[in-house]
């Protein structure tokens, strides 16, 4: 079977530059939604992808456009997410496609974000078409945005097409430029079946919706599949493709880009970046890229009213059938009752969970620092995995504490140098590599603990860059480093809850803004509140929230005795968000704020 | 049936000009219906005093409120209290109290209320000092407050109070010295004072919400409350709740009854009632329609006006006994509370223990009351009995 036909291709763009208006447009255009039908940015489903405005799940959509040519094509268009934390999700999107179209706002010029994605795509042997678009809006350039295409990220721009999405300018061009200058897939449709999965998600009805791009051989219902990684085999049910709205086909060939669905009832029985291939005559090697997901940070999450615990429960176990890459577990908390001790893939991730758990589950919940997995080895020479500071042995018993170490490569315009070597120092990271992209554009390579990204690293990157700066990075492995278990005490009581584990270096200034934050944000009681930061029985840091001495109602006679005892049940209401330590209580926004610190 | 006595109020809904920090259901007419909301008050008067619950129960206080009870005349005021004679036995000693301004017009009326049987008068005096009064936006001046207090006496009240307000923005501790000094020049049985409050819906809320007026600091406020307890302590006015100071045998038994708990009937517009179950636990709380016009027009119709009730049961009736109680410096006496709710204090509400370690409550004499430190956090007490 000829493969001309076909094109995979997804969009890399910054975020507001007009990625998912243009995808509309190729729907529109293309006949597969029509103009009444689309609610604005179809393919972020997700209510929380479009407030953010960033892709959290890709969603590939196929089109069918008759070309110049006269020849009709099939489309492919393959979305991806637009996170550091799912940098791995998104070179499996792409590593399913052989072209990708660069978008760039003709206003704002290149951002940071695209290019590490276009690097990506380029070292997955992608050809990158770039679009400039918004070339409507007043202030747009393209020809200093075409230059800047070529200084910052050293492709040919002389190709770029001008477009704007939102007045439907440059559309068939650009669908044009996706069939004459992207490649068609190669594969042989006789070879033994090769699939990646680029997504997954669970369907009520049928399980796991697994979407794949076919490499080599063909799938079909009835065909008797094999994870690569797993060995567990299952019986294909159905095979399709979305346009948008799912339609189902005969099969799924080699260069093909569809869904399977094959009576999965797990959706962490597939793995993003897996190889599927047939049982009954499997390929001899999986493809290339695969790595298990592995959660990196770790926090509490704990329903701020103890009813909650079970409605928490039940909303976790249908959050996880759609996203297998976080996991929870029950923990008990002496500050914070019943809850979940939780994996994420990073900080965003765990961002969305907590806040589509708040918003669709309608729960409250109190959120513990972020921590990662330390390995430490006792002074019995036993090595254990500590992703709770809670669970830390006392300073005695340790013989050595290794922490994960990351490879990051940050790319940033020249300018902002010196602010992001100064943050990396700061951050105890080790300076790799520091390489010149072009004349304005610099490469930095640079060893950094987890632990310090998961506080707040990438959002001080992004100011020190004034958001131009963009990183990745993957797990390097483990060093042993000089870390301490810093507590805060309230009148005395350890809050296990905000316990974080800490460089020595850096723990008297945690300790200090941690226990600043908070005399802020715990309100004045009947007695003092004293806030400490300790490492062990060390005191490293002191606040108090002075005592309230009065608080009383002037004047209460028969009239006004049900209107006050409303305003006190008010009063009660407000305080059923607080949580309990000792005598004291402390507002949720505290135990945020040992999140930011 | 019950029998205990009970109190009965009476509210004159009517002002002269409406105070920019009073959140009573008061109202500014160009003509006072003195004879029509007279009437009104009567009819209702007459309905209850025929209804089970009220019927044959004996007055133990009657209190004139307002608005500003003073508008009215000795006449309209002998009447309400020859009718309201004429339909329930009055308790020998039943105190009977009328809220008046020191206004000369009001003053001039004082012996008339005297003579038509009320027997103890409360001056909303507020302060002595000029740009007070006109902060507070008093028509009153300080002059025309200390003749009518001169009146008051004269006229054969040996039982009377007045209100002062402080922490007043601006106001400093000389301030209230001098205010109290002059108070004391009076030597009044009773005197309440008031911290200044911003209540919701006055146009000093809105000037606080605004950022344009704010409460003194909190040492300045406790700094006058201790000034107000010492002062008035030593010339032998005791304080008796959070903002009254008394005699002994002076104190007001018609706010007491309030404080305890007890029932209540309340006649004309917006007057709240209250009055328990015959087994003591739980009670019935109502209100009349708050505009005395649309008042009058039920009354006529209808001969009530009550537009609301709330059902006070045992966890409610609880919880306003400790808040209300424990307003008094007595406190609650612990085995009333027992036979009304089967188990003491403490173990309704175990975090006591904890306030009593704390020193902010005390159990003394089967009495639970707050000490002086809990006495001015009784707020944030209150709350934990809701």
């Amino acid at each position: 079977m000829k493969l001309d036909h076909i094109r995979n291709f997804s969009i890399i763009a910054h975020i507001d530059h007009g990625k998912s208006t243009l995808a509309d447009r190729l729907l529109e255009f293309t006949g597969a939604i029509t103009a009444r039908e689309r609610t604005d940015q179809i393919l972020d489903s997700m209510e929380l992808e479009r407030e953010r405005g960033i892709t959290i799940k890709a969603s590939p959509v196929r089109l069918r456009y008759r070309a110049k040519d006269g020849k009709e094509y099939e489309l492919n268009l393959i979305d991806t997410p637009g996170h550091v934390d799912f940098t791995y999700e998104v070179s499996r999107s792409l590593a399913a496609c052989e072209g990708a179209l660069l978008i760039v706002d003709a206003a704002q010029g290149v951002e940071a974000q695209t290019v590490a994605n276009v690097h990506m795509a380029i070292d997955l042997n992608l050809e990158v078409l770039p679009v400039i678009n918004k070339i409507d809006l007043p202030s747009a350039e393209p020809e200093r945005v075409r230059q800047d295409i070529e200084d910052i990220i050293g492709i040919d721009a002389s190709n770029a097409i001008l477009a704007s999405a939102k007045e439907g300018i440059g559309i068939e061009e650009i669908l044009e430029g996706v069939v004459r200058f992207f490649p068609p897939p190669k594969g042989d449709t006789e070879a033994p079946l090769t699939a990646s999965i680029i997504d997954c998600w669970f369907d009520p009805y049928h399980g796991a919706v697994v979407m794949v791009r076919v490499m080599d051989g063909k799938v079909a219902k009835g065909s008797r599949i094999r994870m690569m990684s797993s060995g567990r085999s299952f019986e294909v049910t159905r095979t399709g493709v979305y346009s948008p709205g799912p339609v189902e086909t005969n099969g799924l060939s080699a260069g093909e880009v569809g869904f399977i669905m094959a009576g999965i009832k797990e959706v962490s029985e597939t793995r993003i970046g897996d190889t599927i291939t047939l049982d009954d005559n499997p390929a001899s090697q999986a493809l290339p890229g695969y790595k298990p997901m592995k959660p990196m940070v770790f926090s509490g999450l704990f329903p701020t009213e103890a009813h909650q615990y079970q409605p928490l429960r039940d909303a976790l176990d249908k959050l996880r059938l759609n996203d297998s890459s976080f996991t929870f577990e029950p923990e008990t908390s002496q500050a914070l009752g019943f809850g979940f001790r939780c994996g994420f893939l990073g900080l965003l991730h765990l961002d969305i969970i907590r806040e589509r758990l708040e918003r669709e589950f309608n729960l409250s919940l109190i959120t513990t620092a972020a921590t990662v997995v330390y390995q430490i080895t006792r002074v019995t020479g036993e090595v254990m995995l500590i992703d709770n500071p809670v669970r830390m042995p006392n300073e005695g018993e340790i013989e050595k504490i290794e922490e994960p170490i990351i490879d990051a490569m940050i790319h940033l315009p020249q300018e902002f140098l010196g602010g992001v070597l100064g943050l990396c120092q700061e951050k105890r990271g080790t300076q790799k590599e520091i390489r010149y992209l072009g004349p304005k554009r610099v490469m930095l390579a640079y060893e950094l603990p987890l632990n310090e990204i998961v506080a707040d690293f990438y959002d001080r990157l992004k100011s020190v860059s004034r958001g131009y700066a963009s990183m990745e990075y993957e797990l390097a492995g483990y060093r042993e480093s000089d870390l301490v278990k810093l507590d805060v005490r309230i009148n005395g009581d350890i809050v296990d809850a905000m316990s974080m584990i800490v460089h020595r270096d850096n723990a008297y200034y945690r300790g200090r803004d941690l226990v600043q934050k908070m005399r802020e944000l715990i309100p004045r009681q009947m007695f003092e509140v004293v806030i400490q930061a300790a490492i062990g029985s060390r005191i490293v840091s002191r606040e108090a929230v002075k005592a309230l001495r009065k608080n009383v109602i002037a004047k209460c006679y028969g009239g006004d005795i049900s209107r006050k005892r409303k305003l006190l049940e008010k009063q009660k209401e407000g305080k059923k968000r607080m949580k309990q330590v000792g005598k004291v209580e402390i507002p949720q926004e505290a135990f945020l704020a040992a999140l930011k610190v | 049936m019950k029998s205990e006595p009970f109190s009965l109020y009476i509210h004159i809904p009517y002002c002269i000009s409406k105070c920019p920090y009073c959140d009573f259901n008061s109202h500014v007419v160009a003509q006072i219906p003195e004879d029509g909301y007279t009437d009104a008050l009567l009819r209702e008067l007459e309905l209850y005093g025929g209804k089970d619950g009220w019927r044959g129960r004996t007055l133990q206080s009657i209190f004139f409120g307002g608005g500003t009870p003073s508008t009215f005349k000795p006449a309209s005021i002998g009447k309400l209290l020859a009718w309201a004679a004429a339909t329930f036995p009055i308790a020998n000693d039943c105190e009977i109290t009328m809220e008046a301004n020191p206004g000369t017009v009001d003053a001039a009326y004082f012996p008339g209320y005297r003579d038509a049987g009320v027997n103890r008068i409360s001056v909303g005096v507020q302060s002595f000092q000029p740009k007070l009064l006109k902060f507070l936006g008093r028509v009153h001046s300080a002059e025309e407050a200390k003749t009518a207090l001169n009146i008051v006496k004269q006229s054969g009240f040996d039982n009377f109070s007045f209100d002062l307000i402080f922490a007043n923005p601006g106001q400093s501790l000389a301030d209230l010295d001098a205010d109290l000094d002059s108070a004391l020049e009076f030597q009044p049985p009773h005197l309440s004072a008031y911290n200044l409050t911003f209540e919701e819906g006055t146009p000093f809320h809105h000037e606080y919400r605004a950022g344009r007026m704010a409460n003194l600091d909190e040492d300045t406020e406790i700094a006058m409350a201790e000034l107000i307890d010492a002062k008035l302590g030593a010339a032998g006015l005791k304080r008796y709740e959070i903002s009254n100071y008394a005699r002994p045998w002076f104190h007001s038994l018609h706010n007491v009854n309030y404080w305890h708990s007890g029932d209540y009937l309340g006649l004309g517009a917006g007057a709240h009632s209250y009055r328990r179950e015959a087994d003591g636990v739980a009670g019935l709380r109502w209100n009349n329609e708050k505009s005395p016009a649309k008042y009058m027009a039920q009354v006529a119709a209808t001969q009530q006006a009550e537009v609301e009730r709330e059902i006070i049961d045992a966890h409610k009736a609880a919880a306003e006994f400790m808040f209300l109680g424990l307003r008094m410096t007595e406190g609650i006496r612990v085995e009333t509370f027992r036979q009304r709710f089967g188990q003491t204090p403490r173990e309704f509400y175990p975090q006591i223990d904890g306030w009593i370690d704390g020193e902010l409550l005390i159990e003394q004499a089967r009495f639970l009351r707050f000490t002086a430190k809990g006495l001015m956090l009784a707020n944030s007490i209150f709350v934990h009995f809701m």
